[in-house]
């Protein structure tokens, strides 16, 4: 009996140390918290560089502009710490032609500022579709980029026929036009932090860029469709790459966003979230790959620190129809025209102007008015009990 | 040999097994996993259910219909379910339901109660995109005396009459004559016709009989547009005065 055991035993670690080391890895808790601390992508010295980078203000000598909305990233990602949330808006603009909309000339951002008076870019007549966007939280992304395809399939596929969400694939730049599943963006119009920090740089600060050394991003905005060559000093692509690198690593390297205090309300409020099908949603926990999984189109390798993580998004990052969108196109189709992404709960308590177009100033507001494929859900809230309602609040209060 | 008796046994397969272990551990990094590619979705369509049911509201209709959404803060003495009007006016294919109401005032505080109301109070005055540039905006709250429009989102193609229709705007809108039903695409023709500029019309409009102004949906909210305002907005400003010398 006791050769049985042993036998058994040597069988059990020989199978062990068969199984490849990343599946022994088992699958922890992504670091949380609003501390500028690293979650271990990157040590901390460089965590702190990359998040100057981002941070930087940018002028025109660096090639800001000609059109461009803010100086740097970190003018709208900035509450409470650097890389978090903020109440400035982007204006998108278009036209619906009765089957489709087209984007304004220029592109459907209209951006907000200008380094001469003369080319200052304003929504044309005959864009009627307007909608104003509110900049989204990237803390803790590097978790979300780390997610492979299949989980989000795997999430849409366990939603009811009624709430499921869609998946679209968009080009990661990086890859050569590889595509992924996009998860960025409010539209979900990226799949990849160096894309987005690309496009970024280029449409929100007028930095033409390289990003892995494709020049996807390497030509100047317009104003209104008329170019700007006149007023740009700065060759282009006015960075090398370096710059977006730095972006991306950088949110690559934070924390998640923390919870604030859980109380009893909170606890009880997350049940109710639950029960009445706020979740299916707004998910409330994702796995990442594997640590050393290649991801986006194989020109990233899932580090150790972002591998294997269980992460508190409550949001499922695909495309719903809540009755709110906004007309929009970007990457997904005329489909997606009215689809938003569900917005991520994580530190939604940094927030006071709610919702895709910070048109909800309170939460239950922000409920009210999803309606389409969250219809059940929000009918589910209007038929609480008083007490399970402030519990579902106080919930959204500690996220 | 039995192995109960042969310690000689049990130290081959650990030594084995030792042996086993020390190649494993010796042997280069296995190949990374590479994330899965994901076929191409299929294009987002809508499935085509029953015709709309667009038929205009009987006054018990639009009652029950208000009961059911809001409930006793709203007396239905105070609803004038005769006024009620039918459209799509939130654009979503989904009839809904327009009625008029006058709130009594000690239904105030729960009508303005924000964390527990199961309706969305606004200011249709304010115009589009006034709000959303607001840097510090506040929630509307009804006052004493406002008359309100109540605005029923439908819900599929039975639309306000569902029992799943429960989405309900309290629309502030200080006042108002008679209202009328616009088509979309009538507004749309007509101001193509005309070369007129209008906003984005997702849904269909509520225009005031015998003035230009008309309700809209823009997709978050419920504001007049009144296209004579809105010309002489766009209008070249006049040339500006000489500046007076100072005293």
């Amino acid at each position: 009996m006791r050769s049985l055991k042993v036998l058994t035993l040597a069988a059990a670690f020989v199978g062990l140390v068969s199984t490849p080391k990343a599946l022994l890895q088992a699958v922890t808790e992504a670091p949380a918290g609003f501390d500028n601390l690293t979650n271990g992508h990157t040590d901390q010295a460089t965590l702190d560089a990359n998040r100057a980078i981002f941070d930087k203000r940018e002028e025109i000598d660096d090639g800001l502009g000609p059109v461009f909305d803010m100086r740097g990233c970190g003018e709208c990602h900035r509450n409470p710490v650097i890389g978090g949330i903020s109440q400035v808006t982007d204006l998108r603009a278009g036209h619906f032609n009765g089957t489709s909309f087209i984007q304004h000339v220029g592109g459907s951002l209209i951006q907000s500022q200008a380094i001469d008076p003369a080319i200052e870019e304003r929504v044309l007549d005959g864009n009627e579709v307007r909608a104003f966007r509110s900049s989204l939280n990237t803390l803790g992304d590097g978790f979300v980029e780390a997610t492979a395809n299949s989980t989000f399939t795997t999430i849409r596929d366990a939603q009811p026929a009624a709430q499921r969400g869609t998946i679209i694939l968009v080009p990661v730049v990086e890859a050569g036009g590889s595509l992924r599943i996009g998860r960025f963006g409010h539209k979900n119009q990226h799949a990849s932090l160096l894309s987005s920090s690309g496009d970024a740089y280029l449409n929100e600060m007028g930095i033409t860029n390289l990003v892995n050394g494709f020049n996807n991003f390497a030509t100047e905005n317009t104003s209104n469709g008329n170019s700007v060559a006149r007023f740009d000093q700065v060759p282009d692509p006015e960075d090398d790459g370096d710059d977006v690198e730095a972006f991306a690593q950088f949110m690559r390297a934070t924390k998640a966003p923390s919870r604030g205090p859980i109380t009893a309300a909170a606890i009880a409020g997350q049940a109710t979230f639950n029960s009445i099908g706020c979740a299916v949603c707004h998910v409330p926990s994702i796995v990442t790959a594997a640590p050393n999984t290649l991801i986006n189109g194989g020109a990233l390798r899932v580090s150790a620190a972002l591998g294997n993580k269980r992460y508190h998004p409550f949001g499922d990052f695909l495309l719903h129809n809540v009755g709110t969108g906004d007309g929009i196109v970007q990457n997904g189709g005329q489909g997606t025209r009215n689809m938003v992404r569900t917005a991520p709960l994580w530190g939604v308590r940094t927030r006071n102007r709610l919702m895709h177009d910070g048109l909800s100033l309170t939460f239950t507001d922000a409920i009210l008015r999803h309606g389409g494929q969250a219809t059940t859900a929000r009918n589910n809230f209007t038929s609480l009990d008083s007490t399970s309602r402030a519990n579902l609040i106080a919930f959204l209060r500690s996220l | 040999m039995s192995l109960r008796r042969s310690p000689f046994v049990l130290l081959a397969v650990l030594v084995a097994t030792a042996a086993v272990a020390a190649v494993y551990l010796r042997r280069p990094p296995a190949q990374p996993n590479v994330e899965e590619s994901v076929p191409a979705p299929l294009p987002v369509a809508e499935e085509p259910g029953p015709p709309p049911d667009f038929r205009p509201a009987h006054p018990e209709e639009a009652r029950a219909a208000v009961q059911r959404v809001l409930g006793d803060v709203i007396p239905l003495e105070t609803v004038r379910a005769h006024a009620a009007l039918v459209g799509d006016f939130n654009g979503d294919d989904s009839p809904d339901l327009l009625v008029p109401l006058r709130p009594l005032e000690e239904k105030l505080a729960a009508l303005n109660d924000l964390e527990l109301a199961n309706w969305i109070v606004q200011d249709a005055s304010v115009p589009a995109l006034e709000l959303e540039a607001d840097p510090s905006p506040k929630p509307a709250l009804v006052d004493k005396g406002d008359l309100l429009l109540a605005i029923l989102h439908g819900y599929g193609s039975a639309g306000w009459r569902s029992p799943e229709a429960r989405q309900v705007y309290l629309l502030k809108v200080a006042r108002h004559s008679e209202l009328s039903v616009i088509k979309r695409d009538e507004v749309k023709a007509q101001a193509a016709e005309r070369k007129q500029r209008w906003p984005y019309l997702r849904g269909d409009l509520v225009r005031e009989l015998g003035h230009d102004r008309f309700l809209y949906w823009t997709g978050g909210r419920y504001v007049w547009h009144d296209p004579a305002a809105a010309k002489l907005a766009q209008a070249p400003a006049p040339p500006k005065e000489k500046a007076k010398a100072k005293p």
